[in-house]
């Protein structure tokens, strides 16, 4: 694989790593503020 | 091969048996697990904030990331043997638990991703390749190596 392709996969791939992980994250601190409401109104 | 028939034979292979049997032997290898963690950590830590221009800026990236990797296959092949060995102590355990398969998951993403992708591209000359590409690996890196150290805290408090 030339170096132009792997880049291109590279930076795709990131993108895709950094924005699900976001998501990951973003969806448990939804759980945790739904649990804090569910205690504390 | 059925993943849970791995685990149930995990969970009664000779291994269990030392794991479950001897603290102190778990406790050694437990301590190996988190200092190859600390080196893992470290290592993806130094080669991908010199890879933003954070650290070590006076040391060429090439040899920054050089190094770095060397340790962080050390680190790796450490972490996988001891967290097998920690594993068959909770081997059923673990199966059930939906942290541990996002551990896993991100786990097996980091290894492809560093293998595969980042190891590949960065033996070019760093000069070469587009500076937003380095930088959008870097990001990439800390954050599955991140979010495999979090599941695996997480495992304990699910």
């Amino acid at each position: 694989m030339g170096q132009a392709t792997l880049e291109k996969i590279a930076a795709g791939l990131s993108v895709v790593v950094i924005v699900a992980a976001v998501w990951f994250y973003w969806v448990q601190i939804l759980d945790v503020l739904e649990l804090l409401e569910m205690a504390y109104g | 091969m059925d993943v849970f028939a791995f685990f149930q034979w995990l969970d009664t292979s000779w291994l269990a048996s030392i794991s479950k049997a001897y603290g102190g032997v778990f406790a050694v290898v437990q301590i190996f697990h988190l200092l190859a963690m600390l080196m893992l950590g470290g290592m993806v830590l130094a080669g991908d904030l010199r890879l933003l221009g954070v650290l070590l800026k006076d040391v060429p990236s090439e040899v920054v990331i050089e190094n770095t990797q060397k340790w962080f296959n050390v680190a790796l092949v450490v972490l996988l043997l001891s967290g097998i060995f920690m594993s068959s102590a909770v081997a059923i355990k673990l199966y059930y638990n939906s942290f541990f398969w996002a551990k896993m998951a991100s786990l097996a993403f980091g290894i492809f991703f560093v293998y595969t992708i980042r190891r590949p591209l960065l033996r070019y000359d760093h000069s070469t390749i587009n500076p937003w590409t380095l930088r959008l690996i870097a990001v990439a890196s800390m954050t599955t190596w991140f979010v495999v150290a979090a599941s695996g805290r997480w495992i304990g408090f699910s």
